[in-house]
């Protein structure tokens, strides 16, 4: 009953980065000078639950270097070692190279042996063999040639091989030296064969402290004359991965992969190989959760989606229809448990923002060391949850504009004195709900932008700037594509690309962001995101006869415009007063394409506002305001102009969302006026 | 709305030198599609019309949750007609992995021809373009245009999906 261990591996690789993510946060989290006891015994168990599945699956590179890293660990747990900022760091970089070599043999199914060995030197620099660390054995001597054993387990009767502490066994094993071969018949014995340089004492003594003196029997390895199944492969042979050559029986791999799945706190929806490192306390603590495909949740979302709409068809029938009190009421009820259940499902699909700010630390402390600066992350509300989608969409920006305060905020330790502030700078992540979307905000407390410099850049540019205007409108410059104020480039940032960037995937997201800062007290930056990308707040308008939908987020009013406010520039483009300002007037349905007839005397505008640039679309009438679930309409059809979308209104028809940044930018090539493009804003 | 089954008529295996056919009337001619690329036929609905847009995408419908374009091919062919009477019927295709409406005058019947039914298509003398006519089928007296429905709707000419998949055919 011999397995292919191969079907392990994507857990394996799951696992591993799950483990190392973990031992980074604890990492970044350890004080120097009084390591917490808890927080060193949970790396050294991350680090040696990779070492174990490392052994397992015949990955020995990877075991060897975890078991480099125990050491190290179980030195500092001795205090014997001080983990300052040369050890944490060696650590992580240790995880790194580890992550690094596991995606390298997943994709390519090998790894940079140089790397690998390289490390290996590095952490033996704070391993010397003497002291080694005794938790687990030592690394087999270079000098003495390797050896296999045949190891007998006797299982315990009546429990079979459920009774063994597999996993603890398998690692035990892993560190002494190769596992090369494993069968059992599940019930009465399990048979091993170890490649080791260890003496068998050593080897007989490791089994008997796990296993009892009684049960277990070590003899050299003789090999069968006539090998009904494959030989196990050649020792030192040129391919230490032999991930792929091993066999296992499928009682006890399984029966030791689920030993360790109970014990996980799974609960992200395959999140991990995007999001990587999910590391929370409140995390551990969910154990009972499972694993499930996007995919399924997103089909789950949609039958709900059709649900909600159906019940709304059935509704509006009933109400039109049913004289009967009873019947209104069962439909009434149907009505509330589909909005329940809309929401629950939506809910699934949501995940602490932490996933995010987890991997901030680390960039933090990365960037602060490279540039000579001291900084403190401080992190609030990282429990708000939103959707994972929007997660993955916003660890780029959020990335970069942590980047960006370290890099241009924060001030040297010494300009920092000289300035009367504090010599370490802090940075902040906030995120909370507010009025049912989510903000986050990155705070620090640095130099804050320079206007004048960003307005002499501006104006070198040729950028419609000038001294009189106001702070918000000069920091709108820096979202200009290109626009840096960076004396000299860093491989860090300062390059002009980036917020612009930032810019577009926020607004991609639905989201706004807003700047504020105040030279000398740093830069405030508010990104101001919706709770999800799959339901739209929105405003039903109806133009030339059809109904649209306008993102509620960026509707700034709606009023009735008179023929006063109205004034018609050169170009025959018309602009509308709306109190001190004048905004592009635009008649939505012919941006549109539209057949169909609006006028400016019945009709209605809508005046909106997208990052900044303003503009007032005509509609014919409003309809009210709903919450719509989004769908795409290049699923079967091509893109359309000014269109963001589609959805499925009450009645089973469709309607169409409104891209209202591509409608303005659908009408700006057509008029070059200059006051038109003064009306428009700094944009 | 209404649904026309079709299940019984996939079922029903040809054998094989048979090929099954959705005949359905255009204009005054009989055409006929691959019925494997017949999803289901439903009742005319109202449309979502949808802008800069060609005269011949009538809109957008609701496939339960999903949004497909609905074509009238009558008005692509340049038929002088295009009228929406009791009969006309939306016929759902499925094609590249796309769902797509096509708007006809009628739906007749499935037929089954054989390989000796169908003869190369004419140089000329339909309203369709002779690219997307895979042949002509005979049944009786009854002449059948057999189009190549997959080709049509994904041809760049009716421009109904982006670029990249038009180009792919």
């Amino acid at each position: 009953m011999a397995v292919d261990l191969t079907r392990f591996l994507p857990m394996f690789f799951e696992e591993t980065e799950e483990h190392l993510a973990n031992m980074e946060t604890q990492l970044l989290r350890l004080d120097p000078n009084a390591p917490d006891p808890e927080a060193l015994h949970s790396i050294f168990r991350a680090a040696h639950s990779v070492k174990g599945n490392s052994a397992l699956l015949g990955a020995a590179r990877f075991s060897e270097v975890m078991h480099r890293i125990e050491s190290i660990l179980d030195r500092i747990r001795k205090e014997q070692l001080k983990p300052d900022n040369d050890v944490i760091t060696l650590l992580l970089e240790a995880c790194d190279v580890v992550r690094e070599q596991a995606g390298r043999l997943k994709d390519k199914g090998e790894c940079d042996e140089a790397a690998l060995d390289a490390l290996h030197e590095q952490l033996r620099r704070f391993t010397p063999a003497e002291t080694s660390a005794p938790a687990l054995s030592s690394l087999p001597a270079p000098a003495r040639r390797s050896e296999r054993f045949s190891i007998e387990v006797d299982l315990p009767s009546g429990q079979g091989i459920t009774g063994l502490p597999l996993a603890n066994l398998y690692a035990e094993l892993g560190a002494l030296g190769r596992l090369e071969d494993v069968r059992t018949d599940g019930t009465t014995s399990l048979s091993l064969v170890l490649l080791t340089a260890q003496s068998t004492d050593a080897v007989r003594d490791k089994l008997h402290g796990l296993l009892g003196a009684q049960s277990v029997r070590v003899t050299p390895y003789v090999a069968p004359p006539k090998p009904a199944e494959p030989a196990p492969p050649p020792a030192g042979s040129a391919s230490e991965f032999g991930l792929f050559s091993h066999e296992a029986s499928a009682a006890q791999t399984t029966g030791m992969l689920s030993e360790r799945r109970l014990g996980r706190r799974a609960i992200d929806h395959e999140a991990t190989g995007i999001l990587g490192r999910r590391t929370t306390d409140r995390l551990h603590l969910d154990r009972s959760s499972i694993r499930v495909d996007v995919a399924k949740l997103d089909r789950l979302l949609n039958l709900v989606g059709e649900l909600v709409i159906a019940q709304s068809m059935l509704s509006e029938a009933a109400t039109r229809t049913a004289q009967d009190a009873r019947l209104r009421d069962s439909v009434a009820y149907v009505g509330r448990q589909t909005r329940e259940l809309q929401e629950a499902v939506m809910g699934i699909r949501l995940l602490p923002i932490d996933y995010l700010f987890s991997r901030v630390p680390r960039l933090v402390r990365d960037l602060a060391r490279r540039l000579g600066k001291e900084v403190e992350l401080i992190t609030h509300g990282a429990e708000t949850e939103l959707d994972k989608e929007m997660i993955e969409k916003l660890a780029d920006p959020i990335m970069h504009l942590v980047r960006n305060s370290l890099d241009h905020g924060i001030e040297a330790p010494g300009v920092r004195a000289a300035a009367g502030k504090e010599k370490v700078g802090k940075i902040q992540l906030r995120a909370t709900h507010q009025a049912g979307g989510v903000v986050i905000e990155i705070l620090d407390d640095g130099a804050g932008f320079d206007r004048e410099r960003i307005l002499a850049k501006a104006i070198e540019r040729g950028m419609p700037a000038h001294p009189g205007m106001s702070d918000e409108e000069v920091w709108q410059f820096v979202f200009a594509p290109g626009f840096t104020t960076a004396a000299e480039l860093s491989d860090i940032s300062g390059r002009g690309v980036g917020m612009d960037v930032v810019k577009r995937n926020i607004r991609a997201l639905g989201g706004h962001i807003e700047v504020r800062s105040r030279p000398g007290a740093g830069v405030h930056i508010v990104l101001r995101l919706p709770l999800t990308l799959a339901i739209l707040d929105g405003m039903t308008v109806e133009i030339a006869g059809e109904t649209f939908i306008v993102p509620l987020s960026l509707i700034a009013e709606a009023f009735l415009p008179q023929s006063y406010q109205v004034k018609t520039v050169t170009t025959g483009a018309r602009v509308v007063q709306v109190r001190d300002a004048y905004l592009p007037l635009l008649s939505t349905d012919q941006l549109l394409g539209l057949k169909g007839k609006t006028t400016t005397q019945a009709a209605i505008a809508i005046a909106v506002d997208v990052d900044g640039r303003r503009a007032a679309l005509l509609v014919d009438r409003l309809l009210g305001q709903q919450q719509v679930v989004i769908k795409s309409l290049e699923a079967n059809y091509r893109r359309i102009p000014g269109i963001a979308g589609a959805t499925v209104l009450g009645n089973g028809r469709v309607a169409l969302i409104l891209d209202i940044n591509a409608l303005l930018h659908l009408e700006i090539p057509t008029s070059g006026d200059q006051d038109l493009e003064a009306a428009l804003g700094a944009a | 709305m209404q649904d026309f089954s079709l299940t019984a008529a996939r079922n029903s295996a040809p054998s094989a030198a048979l090929r099954e056919f959705l005949t359905f009337r255009l204009g005054h001619e009989d055409y006929a599609i691959d019925i494997l690329t017949v999803q289901e036929i439903r009742m005319f609905e109202s449309v979502t019309k949808l802008p800069s847009t060609p005269d011949y995408i009538k809109g957008v419908i609701n496939l339960r949750g999903v949004i497909a374009p609905v074509i009238d091919l009558r008005v692509k062919f340049g038929f002088e007609k295009a009228e929406y009477g009791p009969f006309t019927v939306l016929v759902v295709l499925r094609v590249s992995e796309r769902l797509a409406a096509v708007v006809v005058d009628a739906v007749a019947d499935v037929v089954a021809l054989t390989d000796e039914q169908i003869k190369p298509p004419p140089e000329l003398g339909t309203a369709v373009n002779i690219e997307y006519v895979m042949g002509l089928g005979t049944r009786g007296e009854q002449m059948l245009i057999l189009l190549d429905i997959e080709k049509l709707i994904t041809s760049r000419e009716l421009g109904i999906f982006d670029e990249d998949l038009a180009a792919a055919h």
